[in-house]
């Protein structure tokens, strides 16, 4: 079965053809993940001035809201509307999230309780 | 520098844990049993297949590794997991500890622990998902019995005095240092 069969089919709750290896890589879905994390690098320069903006003229918990609110919403899309560009979007949103300090900030905070 | 309180009730549940992972790992990869059963009947021996499986082990000690710097954030979500597991395994421990022995518990933390920072706890976020993604994807049990049992240990034998605990020691430092040169490429 190839990767886009597999986006096709959905199988719920893991029940995957067996393979070879005990290890299934394919739910992950790495060409298309891979294709749509390449695409998400060319806006993103352009996403991390925005949140850096946010967090200077703002704040820093402002900055991680926004971020946080547009990786939900971008997750809310690509969950009811799985296209390639609703994929790109929500990289965009993880990405931005990972790389812009002041963002990282608020999520470090949050699951570890350091501040960066 | 921090103090995490471990009882003796909490390290005797992750050395217990750890020996019932580690034994059958020991008796099976032996020489002996890696030879096969003709060697056992006193066939003529079989090449030896050098030594211990070491390999075997590598997902405990991974999932070890990421319950110990567990144990030292500072806070979070991902701290308090750890923690709480920590206090429900020595609350667990402290109480077969008195039902069989009578002996009450009594702390043995590490004192000096560092805490791990900033760019240590950007190194245990991401290895904290490497598990879970680690999980999703194998269908191995032993393997995913490894993740979880490695993790508690972890846990509970991280933080405490002597020769158990020096992981933490060894650990903290070096993942805060990869850390910091991460963060420091942002």
């Amino acid at each position: 079965m190839t990767e886009d069969e597999y986006e096709q089919v959905e199988p719920v709750g893991g029940n995957f053809p067996p393979t070879g290896s005990h290890w299934d890589f394919r739910w992950m879905q790495p060409r298309r993940n891979l294709l749509c994390c390449g695409i998400a690098l060319l806006p993103l320069g352009g996403w991390r001035d925005v949140l850096h903006s946010c967090a200077v003229e703002q704040s820093t918990q402002a900055a991680f809201g926004l971020s946080v609110m547009a990786l939900v919403a971008a997750l809310a899309l690509d969950h009811y509307r799985r296209a390639r560009w609703t994929r790109t979007a929500l990289w965009l949103a993880v990405l931005g999230l990972a790389t812009t300090p002041a963002a990282l900030t608020g999520a470090l905070a949050i699951l570890t309780g350091a501040n960066l | 520098v921090n103090y995490i309180g471990v009882t003796v009730g909490e390290a005797l549940v992750g050395i217990l844990v750890a020996i019932y992972v580690l034994l059958p790992w020991w008796r099976k990869s032996s020489p002996a049993a890696a030879a096969g059963p003709a060697l056992k009947k006193g066939a003529p021996a079989a090449p030896a297949r050098g030594g211990r499986n070491w390999r075997e082990l590598r997902m405990f000690a991974f999932a070890f590794a990421v319950g110990v710097l567990a144990m030292t954030t500072a806070g979070g979500a991902i701290g308090y997991a750890a923690h709480w597991t920590g206090s429900a395994s020595g609350t667990v421990g402290d109480w077969a500890l008195k039902w069989l022995t009578g002996a009450q518990s009594q702390t043995i933390g590490r004192h000096g622990l560092g805490p791990l920072g900033p760019g240590g706890s950007v190194v245990l976020v991401a290895l904290v998902f490497s598990l879970g993604l680690i999980l999703r994807s194998t269908s191995n049990k032993k393997l995913k019995r490894d993740v979880v049992y490695g993790t508690l240990t972890g846990i509970c034998l991280g933080p405490t005095a002597g020769i158990l605990g020096i992981a933490g020691v060894v650990l903290v430092p070096a993942v805060n240092m990869l850390g910091d040169k991460l963060v420091g490429l942002l």
